[in-house]
């Protein structure tokens, strides 16, 4: 209890975020490169799995570079909220990180549903689900706006009384957790995990083209998230990976664009302002079905 | 689950959590009043019988309080703009984590008023028995005071009234706010003492 409870300075608090990070990116290409060697022993490894992956580290650094022009203004935006606008103090403990853990994973579920719903914020996360692989590097695969809408969906939690820091070190703690998810190595794990948490297998069914898998399992670090608002599916046929239409490529800068370069081309053939106003509200699957229906 | 219900559901789970968050004890946590300030912080149950006031029961409005020695937050300041020093105290992590026990009151301590009291120097701060170490401290020598707030639960608008009980004809050593806490953050009670330095 005390250790819950024991006051931390913000420097604890921000030491703690930038460890995770630093060294969790060291444990991910350790665990790729392991990833990779099973490939090899099972002769599934590819030229082409080799350049997606490497793509994909590519894209990571486009988007860091992207996240290098923001970071200032994002964390100022938090740090403005919870200065003038913040309902109650939190105290800055292992306690409150806890909560806010929970909670910033609540929250990036509903963000991450609405990139599924939303065609503008999927032109960015595509990217991140257009691999027809699945491993670590994966994880890896940033769109150009993916630092966009978290602020959105996390910032209610400065507005509760979280510190920043916190909420970018929960932030952190549940993309680092996500980042395990994305590798066929780990079939299933114990029933009682697969209940509660968010696990390879659920993360597969994800990632998945197949049509009953579509739009299902959007949870972070818990899965019970899905199951308690209905968009759960277990891993039962075989998944294949990847988008439609395929991007084909393995070029960095045709894949981390590759989404709004699909919207903008949209936004341009449109045949009204109303359509295209839906292609950024509307779910991506609408744009799809307006297309089928303008062949037949 | 229609997406109406399911938000509804988030909103009851997001403040649930939040409710546990605030569960926990508050190292530190500033109340205003009108005037002076009060606040609230958590510490140990024995506080009732630790407090260093004495009073004398010739004179129930004087009061003798031991040398103290506080450490936390000063600054020289308009009075109307102390809840700015709070806000700095409460987010004083460095002077919570140097906390070995929970302490017993927040000190107030006002001194050097300018010559029409609309500034003074202003420290906020726990007794130093409370602390591991202390590197800006405080030093109150024992004196006598004249009580304006009994100790007992006072609202902000007791305290600021209080405060327009000073009289300002009489040269103001200092004054001192004590508000005493209890193990759930809350304040107790609050006591307001004045030295002429006469």
């Amino acid at each position: 209890m005390e250790l819950l409870t024991f006051p931390l300075s913000e420097d604890d608090i921000w030491w703690l975020e930038v460890f995770i990070d630093d060294w969790f990116l060291v444990i991910a290409l350790g665990l790729f490169i392991v990833e990779m060697l099973r490939y090899a022993c099972k002769k599934q490894f590819t030229r082409n799995l080799l350049g997606d992956s490497i793509a994909n580290f590519v894209t990571l650094g486009l988007f860091m570079f992207l996240v290098a022009l923001v970071a200032m203004t994002y964390v100022g935006i938090f740090f403005y909220v919870y200065d003038n606008f913040r309902f109650v103090d939190l105290p800055l403990t292992l306690w409150t990180i806890l909560c806010c853990i929970i909670l910033a994973d609540l929250a990036y579920y509903w963000e991450h549903r609405f990139l599924h719903k939303n065609g503008f914020a999927w032109a960015t996360h595509t990217v991140h689900h257009s691999s027809p692989h699945f491993n670590i590097s994966v994880a890896y695969r940033h769109g150009p706006m993916d630092w966009f809408f978290p602020l959105f969906f996390y910032l209610p939690l400065a507005l509760m009384g979280f510190h920043p820091f916190i909420i970018l070190l929960a932030e952190v703690v549940v993309q680092v957790y996500q980042t395990l998810l994305h590798t066929e190595t780990v079939k299933k794990l114990p029933r009682p995990i697969e209940a509660i948490f968010n696990t390879p297998s659920h993360h597969r069914v994800h990632h998945a083209t197949n049509k009953q898998y579509l739009d299902k399992n959007y949870a972070g670090i818990f899965i019970i998230w899905d199951k308690l608002f209905g968009t759960f599916a277990r891993e039962e046929a075989q998944v294949r990976y990847g988008v439609f239409p395929r991007v084909n490529s393995v070029n960095p800068f045709t894949i981390f664009f590759s989404g709004y370069a699909k919207l903008f081309r949209q936004l341009f053939n449109a045949p009204s302002w109303t359509y295209r106003f839906k292609l950024l509200i509307k779910p991506p699957i609408w744009a799809w079905q307006q297309e089928q229906k303008s062949k037949k | 689950m229609k997406l109406t219900n399911s938000l509804v559901i988030t909103g009851i789970i997001a403040i649930s959590v939040w409710g546990v968050a605030l569960l926990q004890p508050m190292p530190v946590q500033a109340l205003s009043s009108a005037h002076p300030h009060s606040t609230t912080q958590k510490q140990s149950p024995l506080e009732a019988a630790r407090s260093n006031v004495v009073t004398e029961e010739q004179n129930p409005l004087q009061v003798t309080l031991d040398t103290l020695i506080i450490s936390g937050n000063t600054a020289t300041l308009p009075t109307d703009k102390v809840q700015r020093l709070w806000q700095e105290f409460n987010t004083n992590t460095a002077l919570n984590s140097q906390l070995i026990k929970q302490p017993l009151a927040v000190y107030v301590v006002y001194k050097n008023f300018s010559a029409n009291f609309e500034q003074a120097t202003v420290t906020i701060g726990y007794s130093i028995d409370a602390l591991s170490s202390a590197d800006d401290t405080v030093t109150l020598d024992a004196a006598r005071y004249e009580q304006l707030l009994s100790r007992k639960k006072h609202s902000v608008q007791d305290i600021a009234l209080a405060w327009q009980e000073i009289d300002y004809r009489r040269p103001i050593e200092r004054v001192v706010e004590i508000h005493y806490l209890s193990d759930h953050s809350a304040i107790t009670s609050s006591e307001l003492l004045v030295d002429y330095g006469e």
